[in-house]
């Protein structure tokens, strides 16, 4: 009983910590992946602020060229002074409706930079690029003018005035602004690769934090153009956020390589295994308190045996005077002395009570030190028997109940007469404490070939069903209403089964219609095996 | 020598230039043109080609207030830069702004791979801040070049200003390795840098340092370009270029150059040129007091009639004058005299404009000698050396010029340095020469 009680507590202690720890592994696995979630979230974000930052800077750059183009006279002169004086460009052109090239035009006198500028071009003013991207524009806005890029917000006509256009050669990518005036022509400048870079670079903000992977710039050859922030930047690192830059410059892109989050530091950690050691405390502790609370009465009653062991050896002599001087007077009394005769028979009858617990005790505390021996002599287990009954009858009859017996073994068999007798006084006395209300006792014995068999039964209120096995335990009494006004050490059965099983035996409880039905079986022959 | 030379030139009745000045009242705060041939009497009958000098000297500075100057110190902070260079660099740079005084602007940008203003563009009043800011710095990683050319351009921007000095001071012993990091690129961007006034001149430190890169960002930007070796002369280098930032005189300056119909501009040397047709237009972006700069034009001329003169060029230079703050015009003019008597064409020889015509054919025969060694011939690279000094010592010799034997005896040196260990050195002053003649450096 003890260690499945104590298998119990573990459970009780041990399932919640596997549990606890199981989910604790889970929260934290999901809470980083959460994390994970929100940080590349903001790397994104951050990102797309750089991008707008980058789109804002061409949507300037556009608004100027819009206003020198504007102002500028179409002579060669004025535009040569145009790109002398305007750091953002290496180059203006004007190209007429019918695709000419008006500047700079291929037959005129022209400037080494703007031979190579012709030559690097050729097939953008030849297969006029320019005018189908501005007619694709034009269909891709052309569902919802109004959502375009704010610079021609307020035109009314879907095809676009202006725009940019991705030009890749060399060293990559370059843009050409153009834009169309009012003659039809489209007047554009090629940007300086290298310009429009440097300022990019000098648009973005600076770094956030210090200890965050640096974002790079990556062109369209794929290389680092720029960076911002602490770190080397490294292109093959497997996890990173990428976002390619808004067309035209959508060549490029700015990268962040992730990390992954900050991992669960020592500090979650050690809070972690902290929160779970109190847990587990306080589970043992809950453990050991029930565990304590529930051995308490075991405890209690063991003591109490102890206790009682220690007076029962010092009782028994005094006792044994006791009795011996009361059978010795009630040999001397006078045959009519009725009276004093009634009043000896409950001297000796409450003596040999008196003795029968002790006995009781001592059976038990032998048990426990698991000393309990039996001195098995030839005997008869109807004398035996008929004796019990006998010391009972004048108490049982006392409190009212009729007592019936069937003796049918006479056979001598060998046993160990005392211990069979205090068997049955347990038998008999739990009667007299618990069902004398039903007023009635059988005593029957048989015997077969190889055993014999006392059964003990009454019209008391019986055993209930779930606490049939129970009741061999020690120290366990029915309820305490049963047990009101009736005392009892709570080891009587105990002792009685243990002393039926030292014999080869049983003692059980079976079952019948009405009361508690005991029976004792005792091997005569062969089969006796028992402890010694 | 040169006084008997202009006198033959006036006896031979050749009218060589004049500067005409547009209604100017004094000319003590203007900037002095002069237009001259190399040869000014030419031999009648075939074609020919000859050499145009457009000398422009900017006026002394005197007692006058200097030119404000607002200036971004970039500096290199990358690994190679541990111990004496960075400390050295530091101590420059606080030197040099010491010589600054509120009037100027300063900024102060310091990179590795990445880039940070250690003193946004100011007002050059709280040195002692700045200083601390400078002294804190500490060497890092990798050489993001690009970007931090483009932040000192940036801080230098916020105070953009046709009335200062804008200048970017550069400052790299190392690879550019992060960012765009071929010449032609850091030529495009010092070019755009050019187009609104901003100069970066470039300071190589040490042997590890890209000397084509910065020479292109410094030639195409119109800045000065310095290779120092010791970590010791940084000071020196930084103290001539803030001499020279200091000087200013005057700022967007742009040469026209006109020929009439038959003559034709061939090239520009040294510098970079727009040219189309009869016309020439070189921009460069300051003139310092005192000091000369000078387009050399290559002119083709047709065959002329034996005493026939005949103008060449017309010459027109604007200019914004930092004293008078306001926009000035020199013009000035150049003809030739067609003679058949070959000793006179020898002795009207225009020996200045001589001197420049050797300096400047000397320096792109060096540049050829130098890709030859980068393609490994070295023993040609070496002839081609030695011949390009035998070249200047006999132009040295007949032009009497101190400059060009010493441009010889260099030329000599650098044969001798083409192997070896030498190399990395010699090739950092073979670029950091052709750099200062190009630009007409005066340190």
């Amino acid at each position: 009983m003890q260690r499945r009680l104590v298998i119990v507590l573990v459970l009780i202690v041990v399932t919640p910590l596997v549990a606890l720890a199981w989910l604790g592994v889970r929260m934290a696995r999901s809470e980083q992946r959460l994390v994970r979630q929100r940080i590349q979230e903001a790397l994104i974000a951050r990102l797309r602020d750089m991008d707008a930052r980058i789109q804002g800077l061409l949507e300037q750059r556009a608004q100027r060229l819009i206003e020198l183009t504007d102002a500028v006279e179409y002579r060669a002169e004025a535009l040569r002074k145009l790109v002398r004086s305007t750091p953002e460009i290496d180059q203006v052109f004007i190209q007429a409706p019918d695709g000419s090239l008006l500047h700079p035009a291929p037959g005129g006198e022209l400037s080494q930079a703007e031979r190579e500028f012709l030559f690097r071009a050729r097939r953008i003013f030849a297969d006029r690029v320019l005018w189908s991207s501005m007619a694709e524009e034009g269909s891709r806005k052309a569902p919802n003018p109004a959502s375009g890029p704010g610079l021609g917000a307020a035109q009314t006509v879907t095809r676009p005035d202006h725009g940019w256009y991705a030009w890749y050669w060399d060293q990559g990518l370059h843009l050409i602004f153009w834009r169309q005036d009012r003659h039809g022509n489209l007047i554009g400048a090629e940007l300086s690769r290298e310009r429009l870079l440097s300022d990019v670079i000098n648009e973005l903000p600076p770094p956030a934090d210090e200890g965050s992977p640096p974002i790079a710039l990556v062109d369209s050859r794929g290389e680092v153009v720029f960076q911002l922030g602490e770190g080397v930047v490294d292109l093959s690192a497997p996890s990173a956020v990428e976002l390619p830059l808004t067309p035209p410059l959508g060549g490029w892109r700015l990268r962040q390589e992730d990390r992954g989050g900050p991992a669960i530091g020592t500090a979650g950690l050690l809070a972690g295994a902290g929160g779970f050691l109190a847990v587990a405390l306080a589970l043992g502790w809950l453990g050991i308190y029930l565990y304590r609370e529930s051995t308490r009465d075991l405890r209690e009653a063991a003591q109490r045996v102890r206790f009682v062991n220690q007076v029962s050896h010092e009782l028994r002599t005094p006792l044994t005077n006791i009795r011996l001087y009361a059978e010795l007077l009630e040999q001397q009394l006078d045959d009519d002395d009725e009276h004093a005769r009634e009043q000896l028979a409950v001297i000796v009858s409450e003596s040999h009570r008196l003795s029968r617990l002790i006995g009781n005790v001592l059976a038990f505390a032998r048990q426990q030190r698991g000393r309990l021996q039996l001195h098995p002599k030839m005997a008869v287990l109807d004398d035996t028997a008929a004796t019990v009954i006998e010391h009972f009858r004048p108490s049982l009859e006392r409190a009212g109940v009729v007592v019936e017996t069937s003796l049918a073994a006479p056979a001598p068999f060998p046993f160990d007469a005392d211990a069979v007798e205090q068997v049955l006084a347990n038998l008999l006395s739990n009667v007299e404490k618990y069902a004398a209300a039903g007023g009635w006792l059988r005593v029957a014995s048989s015997q077969g070939g190889e055993s014999a068999t006392v059964t003990v039964e009454d019209h008391g209120p019986g055993i209930p069903r779930e606490k049939v096995d129970a009741i061999f335990e020690p120290f366990v009494r029915l309820s305490d209403r049963l047990n009101e006004g009736v005392s009892g050490t709570g080891i009587g059965l105990t002792i009685a089964r243990e002393l039926a099983r030292l014999h080869g035996g049983e003692l059980r409880l079976v079952a019948s219609a009405q009361g508690a039905r005991f029976e004792l079986w005792l091997p005569t022959e062969t089969g006796r095996g028992g402890r010694t | 020598m040169s006084r008997r030379h202009t006198a033959r030139i006036w006896i031979a009745g050749t009218v060589v230039a004049s500067a005409l000045l547009a209604a100017a009242p004094a000319s003590a705060t203007r900037v002095h043109l002069d237009v001259d041939l190399a040869q000014p009497m030419l031999e009648a009958g075939a074609d020919r080609t000859t050499y145009l000098k457009i000398g422009l000297t900017g006026f002394e500075l005197g007692t006058q207030l200097r030119t404000s100057v607002n200036v971004a110190i970039v500096l290199d902070r990358s690994g190679s830069m541990q111990g004496e260079k960075l400390e050295r660099a530091k101590e420059a740079a606080i030197a040099a702004i010491d010589r600054l005084t509120a009037q100027d602007i300063v900024s102060v940008i310091a990179y590795d791979h990445q880039v940070r203003v250690l003193v946004p563009a100011t007002r050059v009043s709280d040195t002692e801040q700045m200083r601390a800011a400078i002294r804190s710095l500490e060497v890092g990683g990798n050489t993001a070049l690009f970007a931090g050319v483009s932040k000192g351009a940036a801080e230098v921007r916020k105070f953009l200003d046709r009335h200062r000095v804008n200048r970017v001071i550069l400052l790299s012993d190392g690879l550019a390795n992060v960012g765009p990091d071929s010449p032609s690129e850091l030529g495009s961007l010092g070019l755009s840098f050019k187009k609104e006034g901003i100069s970066v001149t470039t300071i190589g430190l040490g042997l590890g340092y890209h000397e084509d890169l910065m020479t292109r960002l410094a030639g195409a930007s119109d800045g000065n370009h310095a290779f120092v070796e010791h970590p010791r002369d940084l000071a020196r280098i930084f103290d001539n270029e803030f001499g020279d930032v200091l000087s200013v005189v005057a700022q967007e300056v742009v040469v026209y150059i006109h020929c009439p119909p038959g003559v034709r501009p061939l090239r520009v040397l040294g510098r970079d040129a727009e040219i189309v047709g009869s016309t020439a237009v070189v921009t460069l972006n300051q003139l310092y007091a005192d000091q000369e700069k000078y387009v050399l034009l290559e002119l083709e001329v047709p065959g002329g009639r034996r005493g026939e003169r005949r103008p060449l060029a017309d010459v027109e230079v604007t200019y914004a004058n930092m004293a008078t703050k306001s926009s000035e015009r020199v013009t000035g003019q150049a003809s030739a005299f067609f003679t058949d008597q070959t000793e006179l064409v020898r002795r009207a020889e225009n020996r200045e404009v001589m001197v420049a015509v050797v300096e400047q054919v000397a320096t792109e025969r060096n540049e050829l000698a130098l890709a030859l060694r980068d393609q490994g011939k070295i023993e040609e690279a070496q002839r081609a050396l030695l011949d390009n000094a035998s070249y200047i010592q006999q132009n040295a010799v007949d032009l009497d010029s101190e400059s060009l034997s010493k441009l010889a005896t260099e030329n000599v040196q650098q044969s001798e340095g083409l192997e070896g260990a030498d190399w990395e050195r010699s090739r950092k002053q073979m670029r950091e020469t052709q750099e200062k003649v190009k630009q007409q450096r005066s340190w």
